[in-house]
């Protein structure tokens, strides 16, 4: 019998090996299998709610590598116990699978509407269930190295999805972007797995927390903060946060699971995971970073004019918010927050997908009004952005509080006051979106004719629905008024009190400010301005709308330098290597040329030459033999009579 | 007798070739195909009767050949050796289904190609370095002629490039092999390996540098690898792979079989060099890849990349280290040997490997695409796949020893999802190349050469411990070998 | 008794007469009978000698002459009849098989 922990990774795996061996034979019925295992692995979480919330920690372990000797030693499968791999569940891990099993379920429900039609149907969800199934493996893995493994599908499934409608060439780049960005911040978690492995010990998550005592403090925080590049890098943090806003040419149901629920929050969930090996340093390099992340990614957010990209900016904001949290050292409040932005964005992405399903638009200048058209769509929109804004008594109320009253009680005096910045911002931008998609005049008339909106299938709203519920409800388990169950679940045995009123009273103050903003600048288009600071005003909205001309310097500093390099390595290859091994081809053959020219006209000459001298001399002498008999007798006489003369 | 009958397998297969008429080519195929794949079988038993747990050599057979020179006819295996006989047997047969396209000149092609596969398995099973040397040299000459006939491009150039590179190479290593000759009166490589730990660090040294370069040459490593592009690019498909696949393993099977163990002392010595060396491999050939235009040359200069974890590997002096620069061989073997598969099935089709000119085959070729992005994400290292097991090995092991070689080699990992991505974006991706309207996706055979190495990539990856239960206790033993040399 | 100088003399005309004649003489066969003065200018020589010496060998040498004389008539009046037949002359100065 194997244990109900194996289920929860193994069923979407199996709907993955299933669809891409026969997914085109499945057709339609690709989808059902995909939403069948995320539920079964839904139901597999919930069973093991029971044991989890009494505490307990189940695990299954077997080995992968297995290197010095154990085999021969006779004692076969036990391997080394460093590289024995296993799953296990506690508190962090469970709430995470609910997340991903609860959200994958209703967006893969969701996406049997919105992808209808499409020639790569069941490619779709095969991809997407290996998505959940890798990311499921990631949540449940004990080890480092399997987190790893897992974390490098997750990316391989966002590139494969991202790039799904491959003809498009934006898509196709965007994908590689994405894929490259992250895995340059995986080369950092790679760098500090390899040095964890070797300096610690041990990759094993439950034994982090003795390594305080064993490794020094400034190899802790490096190790740290290598760590943190690849959460950096993967929850679209700055400065590694450029790939995310392009990754929304992939289709909406997929930017609402993985760009906006499950894989970018894997960042956070990871240096929670790891959270013991920070040290005070590496905490304030997370607080700084994540505190960057959420203001400058809201003020960007405020000036996009594409619908997923306002959203994507803003998951990136919300992201650097839990970041902030966690570099407070507030694991359980940075998961609480993941928790109720899981619910909220995903659902404010299935609406923004909803639009773009009905109208086949989604630049907000030719949106409006839809409010009459898409009333289902319209209200859950407006429960996620009043979740997100933090109203009382939503969601996303509880979460967001909790982090105000931790940056109160924990951080520096002007932390509190950033934080209520960028709620001001967050529901500035959230509302800019929904009052101009929803309200107003239903801009632009031309082409409507054909595509008049509508409101989307039964089951793209049921699981639009039930997300309401979650963006609604979902706060209510991290709430002083339920006993803050969810904190405990995290381990947090002592949560604050209750709600404090100042901070109640800030947040309202912030979003009713954000609120007034969005009517007055972002729909009527009001200048609250005085004259004199209108033109740093325009500065700034340049800046923000060039999202801070971060891409522009990239390429400028890295990619363009990169690919030079690589031009002029490639020539220095072909030139200098390769021009060294002809060259000395060359000389050799030079070397030859020159023996054999040697050969030819010194030594053979001579040989030749003698010849020559001979056949000269013969020829010389040729006169003498005329061949005529009677000279040679007048020789031979003349001969005779000289020779009698002389010897006389 | 199963190694001799091993060898005996393409050998008797080539006489046949060779005694049938030229017409019959599908005669000549045929028993191509049942030479290789009997090697194919005999080695796959050979892996299964291997007992991992014996450190040692099995199987030997030992026949005196040239007495006054002590030559004997000396074969063995061990754990090092029994994956590459493995790998050799699997590509022999996969390459040489695939070698079906070769349109021309049949007898001479199958006879050659039977030749080199006998040439390369002999290289992996001798133990005596006489022996050893002339396989080694055997296989330059069949693929001299595969290159130079059946080739493309440039194909006499590149063939001479190669033959006469890796014999200036081997002439070093012959030098060291009749050094060591001279000096211990034998060429039996395990009595060799005994002797050579007295000897003393100069001349292990000159001995070392004498191997090295002969080895590392085939490996290629940097500065010696520019052979490589030119004569992958120009061999037919199935040289490509065998190239690719086998050839180069055979440089490091001489470093685990011959210039470790003989020179212990010396090759600690040039650890730091090595490691340096493989470094520039991987971080160079990446970078060099990334700037390819050819479909063909790129996969090339990955080689030189991803050969540059095996010398990383090789000079950690680790269990992790060793093990993880075997099972890189291995996979490399089979991951490389399939992209030149794939490369050819393009190749094949449209007469091109410019890059620029595919596109948009993603949607037109589904299957072909499937497999190139399978064994391109192999490629780059993903984790699940064979190719992250080798180097993950490798970095590990590496780590602890050479600290910054290896944090800037995981630099060459990030290129290499550049340059493979690049890959898939410009051959699969994008708007279909009207051009390719009608091409055709992989045939049969095609598809059955491919889906062996897909299932051992996977499979490796996934349960890397059937190849590390074969090698460890082998690489063990060398490490102690080694390193007890120094004590 | 003739006196020897007288025969001497004789002979050695009878030799400048041959020479002369081999050397001025264009027909072939006209050589041959100069070449046969000589040889008897020779022979007369050794008989003289003989009778004035009393040397009775040299005697003979007058009659080795006389068979070699003959020899020498029947090799060249052969050589003769092939050079009518091969160069269709018997005129020693219009043969030049010997230039150089």
């Amino acid at each position: 019998m194997m244990p109900a922990l194996l289920w929860i990774p193994l069923l979407p795996l199996a709907a993955f090996a299933l669809l891409i061996t026969c997914g085109r034979r499945l057709g339609r019925f690709s989808a059902v299998v995909t939403v069948a295992a995320l539920a079964g692995s839904g139901g597999a979480t919930l069973a093991l709610a029971e044991p989890v919330f009494h505490g307990h920690r189940l695990s299954v372990q077997w080995a992968w590598l297995s290197l010095p000797a154990a085999l021969t030693a006779g004692q076969a499968g036990a391997g080394d116990p460093r590289w024995a791999l296993g799953l296990s569940v506690d508190g962090l891990s469970w709430l995470m699978l609910a997340v991903v099993t609860g959200v994958g379920t209703m967006i893969a429900l969701y996406s049997t509407g919105y992808m209808r039609g499409d020639p790569r149907y069941s490619r779709f969800f095969a991809y997407l269930a290996l998505f959940c199934a890798s990311m499921l493996g990631l949540v449940l893995a004990d080890h480092f190295l399997l987190l790893y493994a897992c974390w490098e599908l997750v990316g391989l499934c966002s590139y494969l999805l991202i790039s799904f409608w491959f003809e498009r060439p934006s898509a196709a780049a965007a994908g590689r972007k994405a894929f490259i960005t992250t895995r340059i911040g995986d080369a950092g978690l790679l760098a500090g797995i390899l040095w964890l492995a070797w300096a610690g010990g041990t990759l094993r998550f439950e034994e982090f927390a003795a390594l305080h005592g064993t490794l020094s403090g400034g190899r802790l925080t490096a190790i740290s903060l290598l760590i943190f590049l690849g959460a950096v890098g993967k929850s679209a943090q700055v400065p590694l946060h450029v790939w995310l806003p392009d990754a929304m040419e992939g289709p909406t149901p997929v930017s609402a699971l993985i760009h906006a629920a499950t894989m970018v929050a894997a960042g956070v969930y990871l240096v929670a995971r790891t959270l013991p090996l920070f040290t005070p340093e590496s905490l304030r390099v997370v607080l700084a970073v994540g505190l960057v992340t959420h203001l400058a990614a809201g003020t960007v957010a405020l000036t996009m004019t594409d619908i997923k990209r306002v959203l994507a900016y803003s998951t990136i904001s919300q992201l650097g918010l839990m970041m902030t949290a966690l570099g407070l050292g507030a694991q359980a409040l940075a998961m609480f927050h993941l928790t109720t932005h899981a619910c909220f964005k995903a659902l404010l992405f299935l609406g923004a997908g909803s639009v773009i399903h009905a109208t086949h638009e989604q630049e907000l200048g030719r949106l409006g009004g839809l409010r009459r058209a898409m009333p289902w769509t319209a209200a859950v929109f407006l429960v996620a952005a009043v979740s997100m804004s933090g109203v009382f008594p939503l969601s996303g109320f509880w979460s967001k509080d909790a982090i105000l009253l931790a940056a109160r009680h924990g951080g520096p005096p002007w932390l509190l006051g950033a934080l209520l910045a960028g709620a001001v911002v967050t529901t500035a931008y959230i509302f800019r979106l929904y009052l101009r998609c929803f309200h107003g005049a239903a801009a632009s008339q031309e082409g409507r004719a054909s595509h008049p909106p509508h409101e989307s299938p039964m089951v793209m709203v049921l699981p639009m629905a039930v997300l309401a519920l979650g963006a609604a409800a979902v706060g209510l388990a991290g709430s002083p008024w339920l006993h803050h169950p969810l904190l405990h679940l995290l381990g947090v045995t002592e949560p604050h009190g209750g709600i404090e009123a100042p901070i109640l009273l800030w947040s309202t103050v912030a979003a009713a400010a954000g609120l007034w903003l969005a009517w007055s600048v972002g729909v009527r288009r009001a200048r609250p301005l005085p004259a004199f600071l209108r033109p740093l005003g325009t500065r700034l909205y340049t800046l923000a709308a060039h999202k801070y001309y971060v891409d522009e310097w990239y390429q400028r500093v890295v990619i363009g330098p990169c690919l030079s390099a690589a031009r002029g390595l490639s020539r220095f290859d072909l030139r200098i290597i390769d021009g060294a091994v002809n060259g000395a081809g060359r000389a050799g053959w030079a070397v030859a040329r020159w023996k054999e020219r040697f050969d030819r006209l010194v030594v053979d000459r001579l040989v030749n030459g003698t010849a020559a001298a001979v056949r000269a001399t013969g020829a010389g002498l040729r006169w003498i033999q005329t061949g005529i008999v009677h000279q040679y007798l007048l020789v031979v006489v003349v001969a005779v009579v000289l020779v009698s003369l002389v010897l006389k | 007798m199963m190694l001799s009958w091993l060898l005996a397998c393409p050998l008797v297969g080539m006489l046949v070739v060779l005694a049938l008429p030229k017409t019959a080519v599908r005669a000549i195929r045929t028993v191509a195909l049942l030479a290789t794949g009997l090697a194919l079988l005999l080695s796959l038993k050979l892996l299964l009767a291997y007992q991992p747990a014996v450190a040692g050599m099995q199987y030997l057979e030992r026949v005196p050949w040239i007495p006054p020179l002590r030559v004997f006819y000396h074969l063995g295996v061990d754990g090092i050796s029994v994956p590459l006989v493995v790998l050799t047997g699997l590509l022999g047969f996969l390459a040489c289904v695939a070698s079906y396209a070769i349109a021309e000149r049949h007898k001479e092609y199958f006879a050659l190609y039977l030749l080199l596969e006998a040439g390369m398995l002999g290289t992996f099973l001798a133990l005596d370095l006489f022996l050893f040397y002339i396989f080694w040299e055997l296989v330059l000459v069949p693929m001299y002629f595969l290159i130079g006939i059946w080739g493309g491009g440039r194909r006499e150039y590149s063939a001479f490039k190669f033959f006469v590179y890796t014999l200036a190479g081997s002439l070093a290593m012959l030098l060291a092999i009749l050094a060591l000759y001279l000096r211990a009166h034998t060429f039996d490589l395990l009595e060799l390996a005994a002797a050579g730990r007295t000897f003393e660090l100069g001349f292990q040294q000159l001995l070392f540098l004498g191997f090295f370069l002969g080895f590392a040459v085939k490996v290629p490593v940097f500065p010696f690898h520019t052979w490589l592009p030119d004569a992958h690019v120009d061999a037919p498909t199935p040289g490509s792979v065998l190239l690719a696949g086998v050839l180069l393993k055979m440089g490091g099977y001489g470093f685990f079989r011959i210039a470790y163990p003989i020179c212990p002392a010396a090759a600690m010595g040039f650890g730091g060099a090595m490691a340096l060396l493989g470094v520039i491999n991987i971080v160079y050939g990446a970078f060099v890849a990334m700037a390819q235009t050819d479909f063909k040359r790129l996969v090339a200069y990955s080689s030189v990349s991803h050969m540059g974890f095996v010398l990383l590997g090789l000079a950690s002096f680790t269990p992790e280290g060793l093990n993880g620069a075997m099972f890189q061989m291995v996979s490399h073997g089979v991951v490389t040997g399939a992209m030149f598969l794939l490369v050819g099935v393009l190749y094949d089709r449209t007469h091109t490997r410019e890059l620029a000119a595919f596109g948009g085959l993603g949607a037109r070729v589904p299957v072909y695409a499937g497999f190139l992005i399978f064994f391109s994400l192999a490629s780059l290292g993903l984790p699940g796949l064979s190719g992250f097991v080798g180097e993950f090995l490798s970095l590990v092991g590496a780590f602890g020893v050479w600290r910054w070689q290896t944090v800037v080699s995981i630099l060459g990992i990030v290129a290499a999802a550049v340059y493979m991505l690049q890959v898939i974006q410009q051959v699969l991706l994008g708007p279909l190349n009207e051009r390719w309207r009608a091409l055709p996706d992989m045939t049969l055979r095609e598809w059955l050469s491919l889906a062996p190495l897909l299932l051992v990539v996977l499979g490796l990856g996934v349960f890397p411990l059937a190849l590390l239960s074969v090698q460890d206790a082998t690489l063990q033993r060398l490490i102690a070998h080694v390193v007890g040399a120094i004590k | 008794m003739m006196p020897v100088r007288l025969v001497l003399l004789l002979s050695h005309a009878l030799f400048a007469l041959g020479v002369y004649g081999v050397l001025t003489r264009r027909h072939a066969i006209g050589l041959l009978l100069s070449i046969e003065l000589i040889l008897n200018a020779a022979a007369l020589n050794f008989v003289l000698f003989s009778r004035a010496f009393g040397h009775v060998e040299a005697q003979a040498f007058a009659l080795f002459i006389i068979a070699l004389a003959a020899c020498e008539a029947v090799v060249g009046l052969a050589i003769v009849i092939g050079l009518a037949r091969h160069a269709q002359t018997v005129f020693a100065d219009e043969v030049e098989l010997l230039k150089g």
